[in-house]
Formats: structure tokens, C-alpha cells, sequence
């Protein structure tokens, strides 16, 4: 699985340019990453097969019992890789107002701390409103965002002149279009070099929520975004959260064939500490934390390019903040529910 | 982006209100408690935390417009003792007596961060960085967190009983490393920002789970 990494660790700085499509660094903190890396699980050294990417809940953690339904939830949406276009929810009739809908906020940590995998779009930190919806980039030479919305009107599309900025999104090189698959996904079929753009088009398609509804997808928000929605639900992959996953596992050649093409499969431990790739706890935090991810990402060698992802990943979640669990008494099933969840039982 | 300085201690004590009142303890009593001093009024603001960036969490209408919860400061502390915290456009307010302000200052002060070189600490840790890419091909990196912006203001402050009161008026800003902190054990001043976020979650989370007055 690749995921283009670009990488925010720029400390006493102002976040600026950060994280991608995929996870990459801030090149003026750290310019040995940029928008070329790639990254892979842990474990994958070049070799084809399976890997596995362990996830616990820390037993010291709060909510450990009670995040467990869907947190797991969460996790086979990942293996499942099933694209919709009808994933976005944006009046729960569950979720309250004011909460976060945590299903949804930990398939967009997991997909950072298991896969890379970074944000769709530029976010709030480089411009307000539906200006962040611009497809995600570095500012470029020139060093500055030019998120301009192009002859019609609207950002993140196909005419968007962003004059230098440096693209992260992966585009399908046959129609820059976010919301279809295609059948094969590797370098011959999706790029990020802004040449290898269909004629006509200035800049990558990003598949937002506002871009999903003006071509016809009024139910789909990719997970990636960077704003999440409070009262709203985002619990599937869209389809190019779906690549972002897919373009990895085509391995270090980027071609999909036999030869290093690996699976990704994330296997939830549960509550424990047993080989655990990513722990996943509430902690206390300041007030402006909703949930991040820590992780460490290792050069695999012989490339210049190609990281895997190292170590234990950090998955934290602010018990400060309101979160709805969605735990119900059919959670794990209808026998073996928790009937004391029902309002009234007659007689 | 401005570092912490140090104003003329006579030029800026001429612009305070004449309000303001020493909370230095009696020197019998001090040992090595620090010096404090500030004007004791509602619009004198003696601490402000102001975190914005990461993933945001908030409702549809307020992004359309380009409303983010993090257009205010998310923590103030005023010179009457007043503490606001706002959370998902609820504002929460705390009273703090003379005697808890002062306590609040004192830790305030124990993390030093109104001392931090922020430029020797950033270029210290991307030297740390650096050499951790050099040596094991690593790279590490803590995504969707905040950025913190704090401002400490005191007309006067002395580190223990004795020495001249100095005004001090920092600001400090810094990516969230309650993550990242254990790369860099040796690094000082990570460890106390990393510190000041541990305490103010905690300083959050007991804020929403004090006894609220019967309405």
C-alpha cells in the first residue's frame, strides 16, 4: 500500500503546506521528504504478500471497552477497500449536534497511522471557507498557496490556476476525475505530475464534499479531508481514499504485477499490548485537540523514495471532546447485545 | 512572529495602571518562590493560549460561512482573575481568587516557557531530525495536531525574593509535541512545552467536570 507521505513535523513553526495527499514533510523543515515519497506498512521491505498492521487500544486508556465497536468498525472498512459515493451523512439522525462522530474520526487517524495516507485538501490553516477545499500541495517556489477558483467559480477543480503550487493528489491520468476507480491502479494509471494532466485541465480534481455534490454526488465526503463535521457521519472510503490505499500496494516499482505487490490487512488486537503496530488511547488534551496521529516512517533501502512505516503509531483521541461511540445494543450483534442499552422494553 | 522580550522595566511600569499590586509572598516566607506582579483589572490579559490548525471538528454552517471554532483564544487568564475557555462555541468562565490566580502564575512560571529561545529550539530539533534521517533513514511526524500560540504578560517578575522585578511579555509558538516529545528526552525545552500541554489538558478536563451552580 502506498501513500505518498508528506510529513508535518515542523515544530515552533506555524503549520504551513502540510500533509498531502499523502503524509509528507514540511520541506522547509525537513527537506529530505517531499511530494516524490511514498509510504508502505510496516514491515514491507519489497517483498509480495500480506501485511498485517496490528491495532490495540492501550488497556490504560479511558473509553476502552466502550470505543471497541467502532473502532473495529472502522478497521474492516479499511480491509473491506470498498469505494462508495454515498458515505457522507451530513445530518446524522444519530449523532448529536455538537459531537464528534468517532467511527468516522478513527477511519481518518487509522488510514494516517497504518497506511500514510495524508489529507485530500490544503485545510483551514492555508485558507478559510471552501478556499481549503483546494486540492492539496506545497506552496511552491514562490512559497505561497495560489488557491484561485478558475473560470467556474469553484475551487478545487480542473481549472484552478495555482500558478507553482507543488500537486499531492493522485489524478487519474485518463480523466482527472475523483469519484471513479480505475480497474488498474499503479503509475500508469494515476500520477501526480501536473504534465501528465489530461489538455486543458491546470490542476488535480480533488473528489470534497462540495465538488462530490456539484458532480452529482451529494452523499460523499472523502475521509481525508482535512474538517471533519460535527453531527455528521463519514464511516465508508470514497473513491480516492480507496486509491490513496490502492496506489501503495502496486509496491516499489509503482506497476501492479507479481513481483512486489503486497496486501494490507489490519488486524484489531483489542485491548492490549501484544506486537501492537498502533495504540490507540483518550488522553487529555488542550481544548484545540480533537485526535492525531504519531508515527515514524523508515527509508526502505536501495530506494530514495519508498518508506515504511516504523515503530508503535500513536493514535489519540481528546477525551475533552464530545464523541458519540454509536455503540448500540445490536453492536456485536443481535444475541449477544447489551439489552440494558434499551429505553423500555412492554411488557 | 515575536519571541519573548523583555521591555525596560521603567518604561513599561510607566504604562501600567496604577492598579497594579504586588503578589510577591513576604520574603520570609519565599525561599525560592518567584516575584510576581500585575495589574489586578479585567482587561489586563496575564495569560492567553490560543491553539488553532489540526484536524478541526465543526458544523457544516460555520465552514460555508468560514467560521472555525479556533478564531478566538481557546484559554485567557485576566488580571481580576477571570479564566475563559472556549470549547465548540461554548464559552465556559471561572473565577479564580487572588490566592489561585497567583498559584496558577507560580506554575505558569515553573514550565519557563516565557524564557524559551523558540528559534534555538526549533533549530534544535530539526538538527535532531536531521541526524536521526542521516543515521537511521527516519523520519517521524505527529498529523492533525494543533499549533499553540501563548502569550505571558507580567508588569513585573523576579525569579526569587531580591532581584529586580523585570516585565515580562513572551509569546511562544509551537506544533503540539505531547506526541513527539519522547524523541527528543534530552531537549529541554520540548519536554516543558510538552509539560504545559499535559497541564493544560488536564486544566481543560477538570474545567468540564467542575460542580456547575444551580440554575
Amino acid at each position: 500500500m502506498r501513500t505518498v507521505l508528506f510529513f508535518l513535523i515542523a515544530l515552533l513553526v506555524p503549520a504551513s503546506g502540510h500533509a498531502g495527499t499523502w503524509l509528507v514533510d514540511n520541506p522547509a523543515v525537513s527537506p529530505f521528504v517531499d511530494e516524490t515519497s511514498t509510504p508502505h506498512p510496516v514491515l514491507y521491505l519489497g517483498a509480495p504478500g500480506e501485511r498485517v498492521v496490528r491495532v490495540c487500544i492501550d488497556p490504560s486508556s479511558p473509553f476502552g471497552d466502550t470505543m471497541t465497536p467502532a473502532l473495529g468498525r472502522a478497521i474492516e472498512t479499511i480491509n473491506a477497500l470498498q469505494p462508495s459515493t454515498e458515505n457522507f451523512v451530513e445530518t446524522s439522525p444519530t449523532v448529536p449536534i455538537d459531537a464528534r462522530d468517532f467511527e468516522s474520526f478513527a477511519l481518518h487517524e487509522l488510514l494516517h497511522c497504518v497506511a500514510g495516507v495524508g489529507h485530500v485538501n490544503v485545510g483551514p490553516d492555508i485558507a478559510p471557507g471552501i478556499a481549503s477545499l483546494s486540492t492539496n500541495s506545497f506552496s511552491g517556489d514562490n512559497g505561497t498557496f495560489d488557491l484561485a477558483p478558475g473560470a467556474d467559480a469553484t475551487f478545487r477543480t480542473l481549472d484552478d490556476p495555482r500558478a507553482d503550487d507543488v500537486n499531492f493528489f493522485w489524478f487519474q491520468r485518463a480523466n482527472n476525475i475523483p469519484f471513479t476507480v480505475a480497474a488498474v491502479v499503479d503509475s500508469t494509471t494515476y500520477s501526480r505530475d501536473l504534465s501528465d494532466l489530461p489538455g486543458g485541465h491546470l490542476f488535480a480534481s480533488n473528489g470534497n464534499f462540495l465538488a462530490a455534490d456539484a458532480a452529482g454526488f451529494p452523499d460523499l465526503m472523502p475521509v481525508m479531508e482535512v474538517v471533519g463535521f460535527q453531527g455528521s457521519e463519514a464511516r465508508q472510503l470514497t473513491p480516492d481514499d480507496t486509491v490513496n490505499l490502492r496506489f501503495g500496494l502496486s509496491g516499489l516499482n509503482e506497476v501492479a504485477d507479481a513481483t512486489d505487490d503486497y496486501s494490507i490487512r489490519v488486524e484489531f488486537v483489542g485491548i492490549s499490548t501484544d506486537g501492537c503496530n498502533v495504540e490507540v488511547r483518550f488522553t487529555n488534551e488542550p481544548q484545540s485537540f480533537n485526535a492525531g496521529c504519531d508515527i515514524n516512517a523508515i527509508l526502505i533501502g536501495g530506494s530514495s523514495t519508498h518508506f515504511r512505516l516504523a515503530g508503535i503509531g500513536d493514535l489519540r483521541f481528546n477525551i475533552n471532546k464530545e464523541w458519540f461511540f454509536g455503540t448500540s445494543v445490536f453492536a456485536d450483534g443481535f444475541e449477544s447485545g447489551d439489552f440494558s442499552n434499551w429505553s423500555a422494553v412492554v411488557p | 512572529m515575536r519571541y519573548m522580550r523583555y521591555i525596560a522595566f521603567l518604561a513599561a511600569f510607566a504604562l501600567l495602571p496604577l492598579a497594579a499590586v504586588s503578589l510577591g509572598v513576604p520574603a520570609d516566607q519565599a525561599n525560592a518562590k518567584p516575584q510576581i506582579e500585575y495589574p489586578q483589572t479585567a482587561d489586563f490579559v496575564v495569560l492567553e493560549v490560543h491553539g488553532k490548525g489540526g484536524r478541526r471538528a465543526v458544523r457544516m454552517e460555520d465552514f460555508l460561512a468560514g467560521r472555525l471554532d479556533d478564531d478566538q483564544p481557546t484559554y485567557q487568564i485576566f488580571g481580576d482573575g477571570r479564566m475563559l475557555m472556549r470549547n465548540d462555541g461554548k464559552l465556559h468562565t471561572i473565577t479564580l481568587s487572588d490566592g489561585e490566580l497567583r498559584g496558577m502564575i507560580e506554575k505558569l512560571v515553573s514550565f519557563g516557557l516565557h524564557e524559551l529561545d523558540t528559534q534555538r529550539v526549533s533549530a534544535s530539533k530539526s538538527a535532531d531530525d536531521k541526524a536521526r534521517f542521516q543515521a537511521e533513514g527516519r523520519v517521524s511526524m505527529s498529523i492533525d495536531v494543533p499549533t499553540y500560540t501563548l502569550r505571558f504578560k507580567l508588569s513585573g517578575f523576579a525569579p526569587e525574593p531580591g532581584r529586580v522585578l523585570q516585565p515580562v511579555d513572551a509569546e511562544v509558538t509551537w506544533h503540539s509535541v505531547t506526541m513527539a516529545a519522547h524523541r527528543y528526552p534530552d531537549n529541554a525545552e520540548i519536554q516543558r512545552l510538552a509539560r504545559f500541554e499535559r497541564w493544560l489538558g488536564k486544566l481543560t478536563s477538570k474545567i468540564l467536570s467542575r460542580p456547575r451552580a444551580a440554575k
